[in-house]
C-alpha cells in the first residue's frame, strides 16, 4: 500500500512528463544539433558544419532587418496594447448594461481567427478600393498607403494586432480592477483629490501585478506574430514586415536551409530568455502585491 | 404670504434639480454615443464581412461600396463549398479540435491534482519544467517537430496536428491554482468513505473545478479551431488541411476580385465561435477574467 502511494503521483504524471520530454525538451536539443549542420530536407546526408550557420547569421543583412522589424513590432504592440486596454478598462469599469455590451463588442475580435481578421483588414486597408481610405477621403483627411508602402506597412500590421488583442487585455484588467478591495475603492471615492492623482498613487500600484502579467504575455505574443504577416503582407513590401517566425519559416520551408533556420531559432530563443530574465530582475520587484 | 415664500424658496431648488438631472442625462447620452462608436469600431469589420458575403459578385466590387446588399445573395457560400474540399476541411478541423480537447482534459486534470495535493521527490523541478514549456513558443521549435513527424512517417496523417498539443502546460498551471484552494480534508473524507483515487478525482475534484476546466477548454477551443500556422507547417496535401487554411487559400485561388466568396469562407470559419460567444458571452468573459487571477 505504501509502495503504491509513493509511486502513484508519478503514474498520474507520466503522460504529461513523457509528452514534455518528447515534444518540448527533445525538439530543443534536436534544434541545437540541426543548427550545427547543413541540410536541405531532401539530401539523405546531413553535413556537420560546426558554427558555420551562426557565422552566416552575423553576415546576413536580412537577419538584422528582421531583428529591427521584430523590435519595432514589439515596441508598437506591447506598450500600445497595454496603454489602450488600460484606458478602455478604466472607462468600461461600470455596472451599466451599455458598458457590458461595449466590453463584449471589443472582445469579439479575440474569438475570431487571425485568418479572418487579417483578410478583412487587408481589404479595409486596400489603398485604392479599401473602405478606410474611402472614409478618410470623405472626411477630407490625407489617405494612407497602409500595407502597400514599406513606410506604413509595419504600423498597419501593428494596428491590426493591437485591435485584435485589446479586448482580451481589457477583460483581464477589468477583473484586476474588480479585485481591488471594496474598502480601497470607497476610500478612493471619498478622497477629494483629482482622479489622476488617485489613479497613479492607488489604482496603478494595485493593478501592477496584473499589468506585469499582461506585459509578459504581450511580449511573448509579439515574438510569435505570423498569421497576420503571412496573409496581409507576405513579409513585404521590400522585407519591411519580415519578423522572426516568418523569417524562420521562410528559410526552413521556402529556401530549405534547415541548419540556418535552426540557428536563427536558437539565437532568438536566447534573446527571449535574456529578455525574460531582465523582466523578472528589474520589473517584477517594482510590482506591488496587495 | 406663507405660500409665496415657500414657492420662492422651492423654485430655484426645482430648477437646480432639473439642471442636475438634465446634465446627468446629457452626460449619459454622450457616453452612450461614445460607447456605441467604440463598439462599432470593433464589430463593424465582422459585420462588413457578413454583408459582403451576402452581396452579388458585381456588387462586392462597386466603389464606393454599398453598405447593405441590394439583393441578398447566398450564392457565394455555395461557391466556397465548390471551390475546394471544404467538407474535408471542416471534418479535419472538428476531429483535430475534439481530439486535442479530450486529450488535454485527460492529461491536465490528474497532473494539476498531483502538483497541487501530493508531496513527492522532484515535484518542484517537474513543475518548473511545465512552467518553462509554457514560455517556449511552438512557433520557434516547429522545424525539429516537423522533422520528428517526418521521421516517424506521420506527415500523411492528422497526428502531427494533434500530438504536439495533447498536453496543455498553461491548463495544468491554471487548474493547479484552483485545486490548491480546495481544503485537503475534502479528499481525505472521500478516501475514508472508501472512494479510490479515480472516484475521488471524478466525483469530488471534477465538480469543484468545473469552471476552471470549462475555461481551459474554451480557450483551447478558440486557439485550435483558429490555428493557421501549425496546419500550414505540418500538412502538404489538401486532404489533411483544416478550415483556416482552406479559407486563407480562397484569396490565392480567386485573386483579389471575388471578395464576396472570400468573406463567405470567413463567415463559415467564424460562425461556430460567434454562436458560442453569443450563447455564452458572460461565461466566456468570466473565463478570460479568470486567467488573470494568479
Amino acid at each position: 500500500m505504501t509502495r503504491f502511494k509513493t509511486v502513484f503521483p508519478y503514474v498520474l504524471l507520466l503522460p504529461t512528463m513523457v509528452w514534455l520530454a518528447v515534444f518540448a525538451l527533445y525538439p530543443l536539443g534536436y534544434m541545437v544539433y540541426l543548427s550545427l549542420t547543413s541540410w536541405d530536407l531532401i539530401n539523405p546526408n546531413i553535413e556537420f558544419v560546426g558554427l558555420q550557420n551562426y557565422m552566416n547569421i552575423v553576415n546576413n543583412a536580412r537577419f538584422y532587418t528582421m531583428l529591427e522589424n521584430t523590435f519595432i513590432f514589439f515596441l508598437l504592440t506591447v506598450p500600445g496594447t497595454i496603454l489602450v486596454s488600460t484606458l478602455l478598462a478604466l472607462w468600461l469599469f461600470k455596472k451599466r448594461l451599455i458598458h457590458q455590451l461595449a466590453t463584449s463588442a471589443i472582445f469579439t475580435p479575440h474569438i475570431i481567427s487571425l485568418v479572418s481578421v487579417s483578410m478583412v483588414w487587408l481589404w479595409l486597408m486596400d489603398p485604392s478600393i479599401g473602405l478606410l481610405n474611402y472614409i478618410l477621403g470623405w472626411l477630407n483627411l490625407p489617405q494612407s498607403d497602409w500595407i502597400a508602402s514599406s513606410k506604413t506597412s509595419m504600423l498597419s500590421v501593428a494596428i491590426v494586432s493591437i485591435w485584435k488583442s485589446v479586448g482580451f487585455f481589457t477583460l483581464i484588467i477589468l477583473s484586476g480592477l474588480g479585485r481591488i478591495s471594496n474598502e480601497i475603492q470607497e476610500a478612493v471615492k471619498l478622497d477629494s483629490r483629482p482622479n489622476v492623482y488617485t489613479f497613479f498613487k492607488i489604482t496603478l500600484p494595485l493593478l501592477s501585478p496584473t499589468l506585469f502579467f499582461l506585459f509578459f504575455i504581450a511580449s511573448i505574443a509579439s515574438f510569435q506574430v505570423f498569421d497576420t504577416i503571412q496573409i496581409m503582407t507576405n513579409g513585404g513590401p521590400a522585407g519591411s514586415t519580415t519578423t522572426i517566425v516568418f523569417f524562420i519559416y521562410d528559410y526552413a520551408f521556402r529556401h530549405f536551409q534547415i541548419g540556418f533556420a535552426s540557428a536563427v531559432s536558437i539565437v532568438l530563443m536566447l534573446i527571449l530568455a535574456l529578455m525574460m530574465t531582465l523582466y523578472f530582475r528589474f520589473i517584477s520587484n517594482k510590482v506591488h502585491y496587495q | 404670504m406663507d405660500r409665496v415664500g415657500r414657492t420662492s424658496v422651492q423654485q430655484p431648488e426645482i430648477s437646480r434639480n432639473l439642471v442636475f438631472k438634465l446634465r446627468k442625462h446629457a452626460g449619459l447620452a454622450i457616453e452612450s454615443i461614445l460607447l456605441s462608436v467604440l463598439a462599432i469600431l470593433f464589430v463593424f469589420p465582422f459585420l462588413w464581412m457578413v454583408l459582403t458575403a451576402l452581396k452579388s459578385p458585381e456588387e462586392a466590387l462597386i466603389f464606393p461600396p454599398t453598405l447593405m446588399p441590394q439583393t441578398w445573395n447566398f450564392q457565394s457560400f455555395a461557391e466556397v463549398w465548390q471551390s475546394g474540399p471544404f467538407g474535408t476541411y471542416l471534418t479535419n478541423s472538428v476531429v483535430i479540435v475534439a481530439a486535442i480537447l479530450a486529450a488535454q482534459l485527460i492529461t491536465a486534470v490528474p497532473s494539476a491534482y498531483v502538483f497541487a495535493k501530493y508531496r513527492f521527490k522532484g515535484k518542484e523541478f517537474l513543475f518548473l519544467l511545465v512552467l518553462l514549456t509554457m514560455i517556449i513558443p511552438s512557433q520557434l521549435t516547429f522545424v525539429p517537430l516537423y522533422l520528428m513527424m517526418s521521421e516517424w512517417q506521420l506527415l500523411d496523417s492528422l497526428v502531427p496536428l494533434i500530438l504536439p498539443f495533447v498536453v496543455t502546460p498553461f491548463g495544468i498551471f491554471l487548474l493547479r491554482q484552483q485545486i490548491l484552494q480546495i481544503p485537503d480534508e475534502l479528499f481525505e473524507a472521500a478516501k475514508i468513505d472508501g472512494a479510490g483515487e479515480g472516484r475521488t478525482m471524478y466525483h469530488v475534484l471534477l465538480p469543484m473545478i468545473k469552471p476552471a476546466v470549462v475555461t481551459v477548454m474554451l480557450l483551447s477551443f478558440i486557439t485550435h479551431w483558429n490555428d493557421y500556422f501549425w496546419p500550414l507547417v505540418m500538412t502538404n496535401t489538401m486532404e489533411l488541411r483544416t478550415l483556416p487554411l482552406g479559407v486563407a487559400n480562397l484569396k490565392g485561388l480567386e485573386g483579389n476580385s471575388k471578395w464576396n466568396v472570400v468573406m463567405a469562407g470567413n463567415c463559415i470559419l467564424a460562425l461556430p465561435l460567434l454562436i458560442l460567444f453569443m450563447l455564452n458571452s458572460k461565461r466566456l468573459k468570466e473565463s478570460i477574467a479568470f486567467t488573470g487571477v494568479k
